[in-house]
């Protein structure tokens, strides 16, 4: 396989159908290996948890603490009661982003891809995590109160003024429907352009030389799932907070 | 614009922006270093901004290349 052989293909390859017109494609499968990994490290942490931890539940224990604390010095101890689905963002995302990595140098013929390489796992992600940041909002203060994040009801009282303030709360509501598509595009074009550079690089070469495209996307891969939770944990904290309650 | 420009402009000006953002935070991690924390977590997501909006140039080159 040569350069001028390359086709970037922004869908996933489909492997077979279930029933017609349910494809399962090479993204999904990648995802339910993903999955897969995810639910066994859990069942094994979980059967031989120990009081005083030793090992590989030691080495869990110590990260999922670190970025306990880490979450909790910017959401604050309201972070409790939803830490366990940004732990599940990220892992899920960092498992996906490593998993495409090994993947292509692996099983290069069976055309297997990262799941974060197809913006239709990134998007759904997005939109999961849109949802949840919402409903949080809506739940701290009320649907109304969460309204008057947006739009300023009491400068109606004012005059004229109230339909500028109007218009600015409309700009808002845009900024915050952007969110989902920027997470989603984000993490979606970090891992599909890191996965064809690296594939131009194996391609025009000698072999060795593209190791440092590769250590770069374990990194990229490690970064861009951490600033998913990330952002995600901020929209949260920032729909979620009563700071504001003055205005 | 035309198509050709997309993706270097697009590419470019994050680039800059990348740059900067990473300068300023060591220039201020010096200064004080005991505020490391607080500076690296608030230029990892100015970074994650910057650098999405070249990302988002590169997916749209990319699509309206990819028709």
């Amino acid at each position: 396989m040569s350069l001028q052989d390359l086709e970037v293909h922004l869908a996933p390859k489909t492997l077979f159908e279930i029933v017609p017109g349910l494809p399962v494609t090479n993204t999904i499968v990648t995802m339910w290996i993903v999955m897969a990994i995810l639910v066994c490290l859990a069942l094994v942490i979980r059967v031989r948890m120990r009081y005083l931890p030793a090992g590989f539940q030691n080495f869990v224990e110590w990260s999922l603490g670190g970025f306990y604390d880490f979450m909790e010095g910017i959401g604050g101890p309201a972070i409790k009661k939803h830490f366990p689905i940004f732990i599940t963002f990220f892992l899920a995302i960092l498992f996906s982003n490593w998993l495409g990595l090994a993947m292509g140098v692996v099983a290069e013929g069976l055309n297997l891809r990262a799941p974060t390489s197809d913006l239709n796992t990134t998007a759904a992600l997005a939109i999961v995590a849109f949802l949840f940041f919402e409903y949080q909002g809506v739940k701290a203060h009320g649907l109304l109160g969460y309204l008057g994040h947006f739009f300023d009801f009491k400068a109606f009282k004012k005059g004229p003024v109230g339909i500028i303030f109007f218009f600015v709360g409309l700009l808002h509501i845009v900024s915050e429907l952007v969110r989902p598509l920027a997470l989603s595009l984000r993490l979606f074009g970090n891992i599909f352009g890191g996965e064809i550079v690296l594939v131009v690089a194996f391609l025009i070469v000698a072999p060795l030389i593209p190791l440092p495209f590769m250590l770069l996307e374990v990194i990229v891969g490690l970064i861009q799932a951490f600033v998913f939770a990330f952002l995600f944990l901020i929209f949260t904290t920032l729909n979620s907070s009563h700071a504001e309650e003055e205005h | 614009m035309s198509l050709e420009l997309l993706l270097p402009l697009g590419l470019a000006i994050p680039s800059i922006a990348v740059g900067l953002i990473g300068a300023k935070a060591v220039e201020a991690i010096a200064r004080q270093p005991e505020a490391a924390g607080k500076i690296q977590i608030n230029m990892i997501l100015a970074l994650a901004f910057a650098e999405g909006l070249g990302v988002l140039s590169f997916v749209i080159a990319l699509i309206l290349t990819n028709k």
